[in-house]
C-alpha cells in the first residue's frame, strides 16, 4: 500500500460522462490483481473523503481508471489534465481469484461495472481461458469496449435496457440461456447491486460458482474505519459485516446477504 | 538534547508523551495498517478502536457519508470483544514503542471497570480512554457522557478497581459539558479528551431517506473544528487536569489552535482516514512552527490564548 502524488498521463472523454484516466503508478501490471482498486484524493476542502476506483487496465506501470461523471467528486476528476498530479492511494483490496482448472468463464458487466472486468478479461485471456463477456448497458451510448474485448479473443454478448443495441433486456437475459451451453466453471460480475443479486441468482440456479465485486461508500479504503460494511449471510441471529475495502471488494456471491 | 532541538514532550500528570500527537479512536485501527506509510512510533501515542466486553456486530450500512468538509459515521463500535481483541493484538502491541491507549466502552456503567480489569490482567498498555460519548450506542436514547452522575460512577469504578491512567472522552452533546468534565475530574480521571463526534444527519432528496443506515450518526472532520474548539475551551477552563483536544484537526495549525487554547495533547481523527500521513505531517508541522517562531518547547505556547 502506497500513497503518493502521481502524474496523470491522460484523462480522455470516451462518451457523455465517461472518462478514462491514466496515471503513472508505483505498481506494475504483475503486482496487481484484477478487481483491486485505488483511491484518489480530490484535494478539495469540501469533499474530504477519497474516491475509490476499480483498476480498469495496467500496462507496465500505467494504471487506467474508467469512470463515470456522477457526482461532484467525479466532476472534479474529469477536469484534471495531462501532466497534473493526483494523490493516489494504491493498490487496495482483494481482487478476483483464479483457478488453473477453470476453462470456461463468464464475465458479466452492468454499466460502469465494466471498470474492473476489462483487466480481468485480459488476465484470463493471458491464461488462455475461454472468456464469455456479457456486456450490459442502459443504451448503446453507454456501451464501451465491445470491440476491444472481442480483439482480446473474448466472446461478447451485448444487452441494452432500451434495446438500442442487440438484445433488449438485462445482462441476465444474455447470461442465463448460455449457462448450460457454455459449461461455465465460474462467473465473475460487477455492476449495480440489483444486477449482482440477479446474476448471483442465475449462478445459484445453474450451480455455478460466482464472484461479485461490491461497492459501498468508503472511508479510509484499507480497513481501519469499518465504514464500508456489507452484510454477510449467516444462520445466526446476529448480523455479520465484512468490509468492502479490505475483505473485498470481490466476494463469493453466496457469501452476500442480498436481502 | 542539543541546542537546536525543540522540546515537544507533554506532561499529562502521570503520563509523559514524547510529543502531543495522538490518534483518535476508530480512525487508526490498532496502528498496524499505518506502518505501510510511516513508523507510527514517532507519534506521541495511539488510541485504539473502542472495544466492549462482548463482540459487537456494528450498525447496518450505509455507515458513512460525506457532508461538506465533514464525514458522518455510524459504525456502532464493531469490535470482536475484549478477550479476542487482546488475543489478536497482544503481539503487535508488544512491538509498539510509543504510548498505547486502549479505548473502552460499556453497555452498562459496570462494564467499563470490568474491561479495564481484564486489560490490566492480560495486556501491557499505558492508559485507557473511556468512551462515554459515542453517539451511536445509547441506552435509553442518552449516552453516559451526557449525564454527570453516570460519568462520575464510571470513572470512579475504573479507578478504584484498576488504578490505571484514565482519560475520559467527553460528549459535545450536552449543555452540561463543564459539569460532566468536573464530575470526571472529581472521580479521579487523570485527563479528559474533548470531544467526540457531534450528532448529525444527512438527507437524500432522491430517496427521502437518511444517508446513514442508523438514520443519525456523528459528524467529524474540518466542519466541526470551530464548534469542537468552543466546547474544548469551555471544558479546559473548567478543570485542572490535562485536556486533550480533538475535533476537526487536519493540519498542524489546527492542532496548534487547540494547544494555544490549552490542550495538553491532541488527537487526530478523520484526517487519518483520508490522508494516511496526516498524524505524522501534523507532528512535523508543529515542530516546524515552533522552530520558525523561535520557541524552544511546546510549553511556551500551551494555554497562551489571550482572548
Amino acid at each position: 500500500m502506497k500513497c503518493s502524488e502521481r502524474k496523470i498521463i491522460g484523462n480522455e472523454k470516451l462518451g457523455k460522462d465517461y472518462y478514462l484516466l491514466k496515471y503513472e503508478s508505483q505498481f506494475s501490471e504483475k503486482s496487481i490483481v484484477p478487481g483491486q482498486f485505488i483511491s484518489i484524493s480530490l484535494n478539495s476542502e469540501a469533499m474530504v473523503l477519497r474516491r475509490p476506483f476499480s483498476i480498469f487496465d495496467v500496462n507496465s506501470n500505467v494504471v487506467s481508471v474508467f469512470y463515470k461523471k456522477v457526482g461532484k467528486g467525479t466532476c472534479i476528476l474529469a477536469e484534471k489534465k495531462k501532466g497534473e498530479l493526483i494523490n493516489v492511494l494504491e493498490v487496495l483490496g482483494k481482487g478476483f481469484s483464479f483457478y488453473d482448472k477453470d476453462r470456461s468463464l463468464a464475465v458479466v458487466s452492468g454499466g460502469i461495472g465494466v471498470a474492473p472486468l476489462y483487466f480481468l478479461a485480459k488476465r484470463l485471456r493471458s491464461m488462455e481461458k475461454d472468456v464469455f463477456i456479457y456486456l450490459g448497458a442502459r443504451t448503446e451510448l453507454e456501451l464501451f469496449f465491445e470491440d476491444d474485448l472481442k480483439k482480446m479473443g473474448c466472446s461478447v454478448c451485448v444487452t441494452t435496457d432500451d434495446g438500442s443495441k442487440n438484445i433488449c433486456g438485462t445482462v441476465c437475459c444474455g447470461l442465463e440461456p448460455d449457462c448450460e451451453k457454455n459449461n461455465f466453471d465460474r462467473i465473475y460480475a460487477c455492476g449495480p447491486k440489483p444486477m449482482l443479486k440477479a446474476v448471483a441468482g442465475v449462478a445459484d440456479k445453474a450451480n455455478i460458482l460466482c464472484e461479485v465485486s461490491m461497492e459501498e461508500v468508503m472511508g479510509c479504503g484499507f480497513g481501519v474505519c469499518l465504514g464500508c460494511a456489507v452484510k454477510i449471510k449467516t444462520k445466526e441471529t446476529n448480523p455479520i459485516y465484512k468490509m468492502v475495502c479490505k475483505d473485498g471488494p470481490v466476494f463469493d456471491s453466496q457469501e452476500i446477504d442480498w436481502e | 538534547m542539543n541546542d537546536n532541538s525543540i522540546d515537544l514532550t507533554c506532561d499529562l500528570f502521570g503520563m509523559k508523551l514524547k510529543n502531543p500527537v495522538l490518534t483518535a479512536s476508530g480512525t487508526f485501527g490498532v496502528g498496524k495498517d499505518f506502518q505501510d506509510f510511516y513508523d507510527i512510533n514517532v507519534l506521541g501515542g495511539i488510541v485504539t478502536k473502542t472495544i466492549t466486553m462482548n463482540k459487537r456486530d456494528g450498525n447496518k450500512p450505509p455507515r458513512i457519508c460525506e457532508t461538506r468538509s465533514g464525514i458522518i459515521n455510524s459504525i456502532g463500535i464493531q469490535n470482536p470483544g475484549a478477550e479476542k481483541f487482546i488475543k489478536e493484538n497482544k503481539e503487535w502491541f508488544s512491538q509498539i514503542k510509543t504510548k498505547l491507549i486502549i479505548s473502552v466502552s460499556g453497555n452498562t456503567e459496570e462494564e467499563y471497570a470490568e474491561i479495564c480489569a481484564l486489560l490490566k490482567e492480560k495486556l501491557e498498555f499505558d492508559a485507557v480512554e473511556l468512551n462515554v460519548s459515542c453517539p451511536n450506542i445509547k441506552k435509553g436514547g442518552v449516552s453516559f457522557g451526557e449525564d454527570p452522575d453516570s460519568v462520575e460512577r464510571i470513572v470512579r469504578q475504573v479507578k478504584k478497581r484498576t488504578g490505571v491512567y484514565v482519560i475520559t472522552k467527553l460528549s459535545p452533546w450536552t449543555h452540561l459539558v463543564k459539569k460532566v468534565a468536573q464530575s470526571a475530574e472529581s472521580a479521579g480521571s487523570n485527563a479528559l479528551a474533548a470531544t467526540n463526534t457531534i450528532p448529525a444527519i444527512s438527507v437524500d432528496v432522491k430517496t427521502f431517506k437518511s444517508r446513514i443506515g442508523n438514520v443519525t450518526g456523528g459528524l467529524s472532520g474540518p466542519a466541526i473544528k470551530p464548534v469542537s474548539q468552543k466546547i474544548f475551551y469551555d471544558i479546559v477552563s473548567a478543570v485542572q487536569i490535562p485536556v486533550i483536544g480533538i475535533g476537526g484537526i487536519e493540519t498542524a495549525e489546527d492542532a496548534l489552535e487547540y494547544i494555544i487554547l490549552g490542550a495538553a495533547a491532541v488527537e487526530i481523527g478523520s484526517a487519518n482516514m483520508y490522508n494516511p500521513f496526516a498524524s505524522k505531517e501534523i507532528l512535523d508541522g508543529i515542530e516546524k512552527y515552533l522552530k520558525e517562531n523561535n520557541y524552544k518547547s511546546l510549553i511556551e505556547v500551551k494555554g497562551k490564548f489571550s482572548g
